[in-house]
């Protein structure tokens, strides 16, 4: 986020201070969407842990089942996706017009990030269905696909954002209201990553 | 000597939502203590218990019953307060989003109301065939909890006219920003349960966190915080009626244009 609040702080006519302003980077509104997904899914992650606490052997034995490079790459994807983000944040109040032209691209490759996830993510279920494991074969593989599906339904809605975040970079000018929703866009895409930061490892890798 | 501006429309809109809030709590009351049924009986338990569950409380549930049956379409006064206000706001033409969110509201009070018809028909002669009992019993909790989509039109809607800029522009009105992104925000975590005709445990369940307790609890957070928006709108579009003759809303758009 530090990128972005360095990157959106609005010029101001008062004379320059030492001391730095703190300013919430996107609405005020876009924080309380944003922390509810954060709260509600760190409750799954703690009901996650809870009944792995009672079952630790068969949630093991499940977890072996899992295709850790499937999580891996797309662990990848999305941290790249992410860091297209932060470049585009760079980028779109800049007064350079070459540079300002990068900000629809950079969104474009984001996006690709976000659905090359989506692709790998299908044909991660793809591979589980093919071989009989579906949600109602043991609580680990309930967990799994319901965190997972939800992440994934988190995804495409930020998909949907970033469309949006491609036509109105591709405007000359933002006002101060475009901005600020363009900056909420943004910490969403981010969040999203950070849930899946803490999602690969709490299902594929913990032991 | 000019006559004093009416409020008749403000009170009415007033005492309509106290109303609604009033059903709504005596609703509550009746699903929590009459009918058991929060928590809910598990997805899981056999037919002869759910039987003996409708056996045991049978009078209780019968009585809840017939409370909810007063009481069910308490989201019919609230949202025709909430769609009167939605068009207030609604400038530009038609007001299509008010008006789904009255559909809405007219529609979501039949899978309010239904789950309790069900359970108390289930206590209504709860030694039969415990089959039959269970089917009923599990027909009204798979209704209640499974019949998202019309909460989710009402709350689209309400999304879109507080993140419409011209929103904004209107005085005293009870759909700021910051609203949208909440209710936008209980849209998606309504949206898991229909999920719970598949599984019989955990998160998905018809008494797990995503389908039952979740939904439960933001469903009450909405109509709380709404209403809270509501009464401060109302009594700021009273107090400039008083004062100037008109409620702040667009002029050229009469809210009651609304359909």
């Amino acid at each position: 986020m530090t990128d972005i609040d360095l990157e959106a702080r609005p010029a101001t006519t008062s004379p320059p201070s030492t001391r730095r302003t703190r300013r919430i980077p996107g609405e005020e509104g876009t924080w309380i969407f944003i922390f509810g997904d954060m709260c509600v899914f760190a409750v799954f992650f703690c009901v996650f842990l809870h009944a792995r606490i009672s079952d630790p052997v068969g949630f093991a034995r499940d977890q072996a089942e899992l295709n850790q490079n499937f999580g891996a790459i797309n662990t990848v994807l999305l941290l790249v996706s992410s860091l297209f983000i932060v470049l585009t944040m760079r980028v779109i109040h800049s007064s350079n017009a070459v540079m300002r032209a990068k900000a629809p691209v950079f969104i474009a490759a984001a996006w690709l990030c976000g659905a090359g996830f989506l692709v790998i993510k299908g044909f991660e279920y793809a591979e589980k269905v093919h071989h009989g494991i579906t949600p109602q074969t043991s609580d680990f593989f309930m967990y799994y696909f319901v965190l997972t599906g939800l992440h994934a339904f988190h995804l495409v809605l930020g998909l949907a954002l970033l469309v949006v975040l491609f036509v109105m970079s591709r405007k000359p000018e933002l006002s101060k209201g475009q901005f600020a929703f363009f900056e909420g866009g943004a910490c969403f895409w981010h969040m999203v990553d950070l849930l899946w930061l803490v999602l690969f490892p709490l299902i594929f890798l913990v032991r | 000597m000019p006559a004093a501006p009416s409020l008749f429309s403000e009170k009415s809109q007033r005492a309509i939502l106290w109303w609604g809030i009033g059903l709504a709590v005596v609703y509550a009351v009746a699903l929590i203590f009459l009918m058991k049924m929060v928590p809910p009986p598990d997805a899981d338990w056999s037919a002869e218990r759910v039987a003996e569950f409708y056996r045991d409380n049978s009078t209780s549930i019968r009585w809840g019953a017939v409370i909810s049956g007063w009481t069910g379409a308490f989201m019919m006064p609230i949202l025709a307060v909430v769609a009167i206000q939605m068009a207030r706001v609604e400038t530009g033409g038609a007001k299509i989003w008010a008006a789904l969110s009255l559909v809405s509201g007219a529609v979501m009070s039949i899978w309010l109301a239904l789950p309790p018809i069900f359970w108390g028909a289930a206590a209504f002669s709860a030694d039969r065939n415990p089959e039959i009992t269970a089917m009923t019993h599990e027909i009204g909790l798979l209704t209640l909890v499974t019949t998202d989509q019309f909460y989710v039109f009402l709350w689209v809607g309400v999304t879109v006219l507080c993140l419409r800029p011209a929103t904004q522009l209107v005085k005293h009105n009870p759909f700021p920003r910051w609203w949208g992104y909440l209710s936008l925000w209980i849209t998606i975590m309504f949206e898991a349960g229909a999920f719970a005709f598949v599984p019989k445990t955990g998160l998905l369940s018809w008494n797990g966190l995503l389908v039952f307790w979740s939904p439960l609890s933001l469903f009450g957070v909405w109509i709380s915080i709404q209403s809270w928006l509501l009464f401060r709108a109302l009594r700021g579009q009273e107090a400039e009626k008083l004062a100037t003759g008109t409620t702040g809303a667009p002029v050229s758009e009469p809210a009651e244009a609304l359909l």
